[in-house]
């Protein structure tokens, strides 16, 4: 999915819980901006920036660099000054990256935020309650976090 | 008290516009719950696994300066470091309010002596039924409950914390108030859910006005024995008590975690500075308050508020005044229009009902990352 396709475009979200995608406009795993498309390096940050999952981003002179990005500074008068944070999913400090030296970023990982959806611990839990009041067998529906990698 | 007092007082005597309270100290976002209105555990795995060293929470702690840190988290029993943390804490005379959920509170406890300086602030969203619903788990309830009487057998300050959401049934809580009460715990803590983004829980957080009607039906006619751990002036903002409009005063809790010094507030993530003094110097706070921006317009929450009451406690004669005869006698919940028949209604078994038109946005992608209910 291309930066100027995201405006919602839910279709690709991932659903942790199985009980669907939340309904909104988010942007989704695999958003991604790389040099020569259409839409723009701070678009796609932007969006990083409010995604729960690790992203890709894509360097001029050395290996791609997968982790969180959590934070950012773009500055219009000063692109020059303009910058990423990455906390590396493979270790280590984080890191701060010049935006002149990204060609792309991709929203790779697995979005942690999608799918647990208030509705569908409701749902659970309203069909769970209803099931114990016709005095039928029912299973534990309690929530854990998720394992860790 | 006397710590927040002189605190306040030698800010303005310095007439220093702005500076914090508490410090919200988070190192750490990992839990042991898996709550469907929380977003602090909404990273990835290798984010879980961080946390910040005891260095970097003592460096945020001087830098801030204020006189109360509440180390939230995550949950705070879960960091490796905690009992160092608290310890050099204490030795600074700092008071903190450990909040956590209490189910590692028995495998834990030995880890701390009982202090003026520390209070456990336990996690309980109202009685069994209504606490473990909203923490997704049965059995919480009872753990939290385990915890709070280990505690004050123990001799440790303990205080209780809670948030309500939309659905909450005015007599259902002071039900719950009645059974703090009971237990013996110090005070208790009261405030509004605040919607943010990537919550998941986007239709059960409060909007402004009826914050006021489940806050008015809930708090008047306060029952004999009841304490609670906050200004009385801001339990009156969340009555719409007159004259208690506030605005938000949002440097007031700064929240230091893993990505920094996050602005503007514990609540909105829109950013993060690498110091306190970048914090408080490049984040324009005239752009926030909930008549001024719309990620703010329902936000109640007493990260924001609890810090402009005090303020107006030791920012005026009449706000002092206002302070004293609260504490004393009360916080008012009576005597104008917007609370009349408030009592008659506290103990009717009302939930506040969800206004349709009145739902919150969910806000897409590239709108602000926003935090826990508080």
């Amino acid at each position: 999915m291309r930066a100027a396709e995201m405006q919602g475009d839910s279709s690709e979200a991932e659903s942790i819980d199985g009980a669907g995608s939340d309904e909104t406009a988010r942007c989704d795993r695999g958003f991604s901006w790389v040099e020569g498309e259409p839409g723009s390096l701070e678009e796609v940050i932007e969006a990083a920036f409010d995604y729960r999952g690790d992203v890709t981003t894509l360097l001029r002179d050395e290996d791609d660099l997968v982790g969180y990005l959590a934070n950012r500074s773009i500055s219009q008068q000063a692109p020059a000054e303009s910058w990423i944070e990455v906390f590396p999913a493979a270790g280590g400090p984080r890191r701060r990256i010049s935006l002149a030296v990204i060609r792309g970023l991709i929203l790779s990982g697995k979005d942690v935020a999608s799918g647990k959806s208030w509705e569908s611990w409701l749902k659970k839990y309203t069909e769970r309650r209803d099931s114990l009041a016709r005095g039928e067998d029912v299973e534990n529906i309690d929530l854990f976090p998720d394992e860790r990698d | 008290m006397w710590a927040v007092a002189s605190h306040v007082l030698k800010n303005k005597i310095t007439r220093k516009k702005r500076y914090p309270l508490v410090l919200m100290l988070e190192p750490l976002f990992r839990c042991n719950l898996a709550c469907a209105g929380c977003g602090k555990i909404q990273y990835p795995g290798h984010i879980l696994k961080q946390e910040l060293t005891p260095e970097q929470c003592f460096n945020a702690t001087d830098e801030c300066g204020a006189p109360i840190v509440s180390i939230p988290g995550g949950e705070p029993l879960m960091y490796s470091k905690i009992q160092e943390v608290v310890e050099g804490l204490v030795a600074r005379k700092k008071y903190i309010y450990l909040c956590t959920n209490a189910v590692l509170l028995k495998e834990k406890i030995d880890l701390f002596k009982p202090t003026k300086y520390l209070t456990f602030s336990i996690h309980m969203d109202g009685l069994e039924e209504e606490h473990d619903f909203a923490v997704c788990r049965e059995g919480v309830y009872k753990d939290a409950l385990e915890g709070i009487k280990l505690a004050l057998s123990r001799g440790f300050r303990v205080t209780t914390n809670t948030t309500l959401f939309e659905g909450a049934r005015p007599v259902r809580v002071r039900e719950f108030f009645d059974e703090m009460t009971a237990l013996g715990v110090e005070g208790m803590m009261v405030s509004p859910g605040y919607s943010y983004s990537k919550a998941p829980d986007q239709e059960s957080f409060l909007h402004r006005e009826r914050t006021r009607g489940l806050f008015r039906r809930i708090l008047a006619a306060p029952r004999k024995g009841w304490r609670f751990n906050q200004s009385p002036l801001f339990l009156e903002f969340l009555m719409g008590v007159e004259g208690r409009d506030y605005h938000c005063t949002p440097w007031g809790n700064p929240t230091y975690n893993l990505f920094g010094w996050q602005k503007p507030c514990y609540l909105l993530q829109e950013g993060y500075a690498e110091t306190f003094d970048e914090l408080m110097e490049t984040t324009d706070w005239d752009q926030y308050g909930h008549d001024k921006n719309e990620k703010c317009r329902d936000c109640m929450v007493h990260s924001g508020y609890e810090a402009t009451a005090v303020d107006q406690t030791f920012g005026s004669l009449r706000g002092f005044l206002a302070t004293v005869r609260a504490t004393l006698l009360g916080y008012r919940w009576s005597g104008d229009g917007a609370v009349e028949n408030s009592a008659g209604a506290a103990d009717r078994d009302e939930a506040v009902e969800p206004a349709a038109a009145d739902r919150t946005e969910v806000v897409s992608c590239g709108a602000a990352r926003t935090e826990t209910k508080a």
